[in-house]
């Protein structure tokens, strides 16, 4: 594994509910806290045990604690970021949440940034997009940059015979994306002399096709889970699709009808082939329950009022897993609230990092008490044309063919890492497409943790509380194995569930 | 009028006639109340927020609504070329 730079910061550690434990409550979290109160008065490094495979060597997490709340109130810790995702699966009753200092508001001057125009000559170009039939692809996003770090290009979608005209300044563009909707890998290319007329011919996939996600789980050889976990979906709806089945849900859309959760964007149908397709396809936990919450109105964003509604309705519905692959750059703590809500209740929310090109981690991936999933691609597992080329980018992993995407965000929040680049799931129409993001490695991660937590009843059979929650977490901690990307980018690294992949990985 | 988020944040059975009685002096109108009674997506006048809350009390929380999008990863020409 790589070396990683060990460095300190400050935490707070807080009670899952409330500010203060209550020792009748949560009897290990308050024994916890009064191991930290008494190690506070000396302020000296305490070593804490880590949750691993009975196999391995026990490891241990030094922390410091540096202040306290008398014995059942806050902590202020200092602990190394390396270690944070480890403190968090080791101890998920407690929030750890960062020191932050304020700042007065002091207004700051703007910086205004004058652009000089550049006068060139106007290029128009007549795009044809075709597959090896030489047959035109419609719906095909092309988007050329004349100047891509200043964003200036143009942009457009390819009719029903798979053209489209772009005016550009310049005689060149300096990249070239080209997304096809379904069924086609899309293409990249940088430094193209433009012309009038140009043509490109798009690969087409089959669902057999070994992707990101394949490599490392093995989905065609996996049999379906046998014990029953529910996972619900907040996304644009799921399906129908033919290898989908699901189980129920509700569109939560204000003015919508409720029984209208099906998809007509493609986002969620993606997220859950990802987690449960089952049939020329295989999700990562086939046989899992799928509950769809749509709350995305077509081609816009979610309300969070909606998003909570979802939460709450998959709460009543007896989820066991919830994902989420949305997020904003603020904390939000109508949404953070009802995560906590669903924690309390047993539930495990699963949120996407983020796609900022290593921005912050999002919320509500940020939030503590939801599991944030960074996203990893593998070279070799798409075309070097395709617009998956674009991003690869370091750190390389210990196998250097494993990469963060350039696209990911990253953070100490992070709490895995999972496949997130050129992967290939069910699409409305019973198409299926190629999609990248966080939005897709995160319920790689759910879907592996369904799987995962199928293997232990004992711990789905236990009531609906926050001790549920905890122990989902410790569990899931035993079947993770980092690649040497470094904590910020993939935290405890990625679920397994053999020894194979173990080895692999 | 903005959108809010009212949500109760105690543990114990909220006092809903009290919080009716709030909001209709204030003309709160309530657009979602499928989540009552402790939480709901109200309308208020931005300048009655912080006299809103002072009568409801600080058992009740009055949170923005807020967008959420989809993360995605495709690349956007944002100005004309």
């Amino acid at each position: 594994m790589k070396q990683q730079r060990k460095s300190s910061e400050n935490y707070i550690l807080l009670p899952i509910s409330k500010t203060r434990v209550n020792p009748n409550e949560s009897p290990k979290v308050a024994e916890f806290f009064t191991q930290l109160q008494s190690s506070s008065e000396a302020t000296t490094a305490i070593s804490l045990n880590v949750r691993k495979r009975p196999a391995q060597n026990s490891d241990e997490i030094t922390v410091t604690v540096l202040d306290s709340i008398d014995t059942e109130g806050a902590k202020l810790i200092s602990i190394s970021k390396e270690e944070l995702a480890n403190f968090r699966f080791s101890y998920p009753g407690v929030r750890i949440i960062p020191e932050r200092f304020y700042s007065p508001a002091i207004a700051s001057r703007e910086i205004m940034k004058i652009r000089l125009s550049e006068t060139q000559p106007l290029t128009t170009v007549n795009l044809r997009i075709s597959n090896a039939a030489r047959q035109g692809i419609p719906g095909v996003t092309a988007v050329f940059f004349s100047d891509f770090s200043a964003s200036r290009g143009a942009s457009g979608v390819t009719d029903a015979k798979g053209q489209v005209t772009l005016k550009l300044n310049g005689t060149k563009a300096e990249r070239i994306y080209l997304y096809p909707e379904h069924s086609y890998w899309g293409h990249y290319a940088t430094d193209v002399t433009l012309k009038r007329d140009m043509n490109y011919t798009l690969e087409q996939f089959l669902p057999g096709y070994k992707d990101a996600l394949r490599y490392f789980y093995h989905t065609s050889t996996w049999r379906p889970i046998e014990r029953k976990v529910k996972v619900g979906v907040i996304d644009t709806g799921i399906g129908p699709h033919e290898d989908l089945t699901v189980l129920g849900g509700k569109n939560l859309v204000r003015g919508e009808e409720e029984s209208r959760y099906g998809d007509v964007e493609g986002h969620g149908t993606h997220v859950a082939g990802i987690i449960a397709a089952g049939g020329h396809m295989k999700g990562v936990a086939e046989g899992a329950e799928l509950m769809s919450y749509r709350v995305f109105a077509k081609g816009q964003g979610a309300s969070n009022f909606d998003i909570i509604k979802a939460i709450d309705q998959a709460i009543k519905d007896g989820c066991d897993l919830i994902n989420m692959s949305l997020g904003e750059a603020q904390d939000d703590e109508a949404i953070s609230s009802y995560i906590k809500d669903a924690y309390n209740a047993g539930i495990l929310c699963f949120a996407a990092n983020g796609n900022d090109n290593r921005g912050p981690v999002s919320f509500p991936a940020a939030y503590s008490l939801a599991i944030a999933v960074s996203a990893m691609g593998r070279k070799g597992t798409f075309p070097d044309s395709s617009v998956q080329s674009g991003a690869i980018h370091e750190p390389f992993g210990t196998d250097e063919a494993n990469f963060i995407a350039d696209f990911s965000n990253q953070g100490s929040e992070t709490d895995l890492t999972a496949p997130g680049v050129g992967i290939i799931s069910t699409y409305p129409g019973n198409h299926y497409a190629v999609m990248d993001g966080t939005s897709m490695s995160c319920p790689a991660a759910a879907g592996m943790a369904a799987r995962i937590l199928a293997g232990s009843p004992k711990i789905l059979d236990l009531p609906r509380n926050q001790t549920r929650a905890d122990e989902m977490v410790k569990y899931l901690a035993i079947y993770t194995k980092l690649l040497g990307f470094g904590a910020n980018f993939e935290g405890k690294g990625m679920l397994y569930t053999n020894d194979e992949l173990h080895s692999k990985i | 009028m903005t959108n809010f988020i009212l949500k109760y944040s105690e543990a114990t059975e909220p006092d809903v006639k009290k919080m009716t009685a709030v909001l209709s002096a204030h003309g709160v109108r309530v657009l979602d109340g499928s989540l009552l009674p402790t939480t709901a997506l109200v309308e208020i006048e931005e300048s009655s927020l912080a006299v809103i809350q002072t009568d409801l009390g600080t058992e009740w929380n009055i949170y923005p609504e807020k967008n959420y999008g989809i993360p995605g990863t495709q690349k956007k020409a944002k100005r004309k070329s």
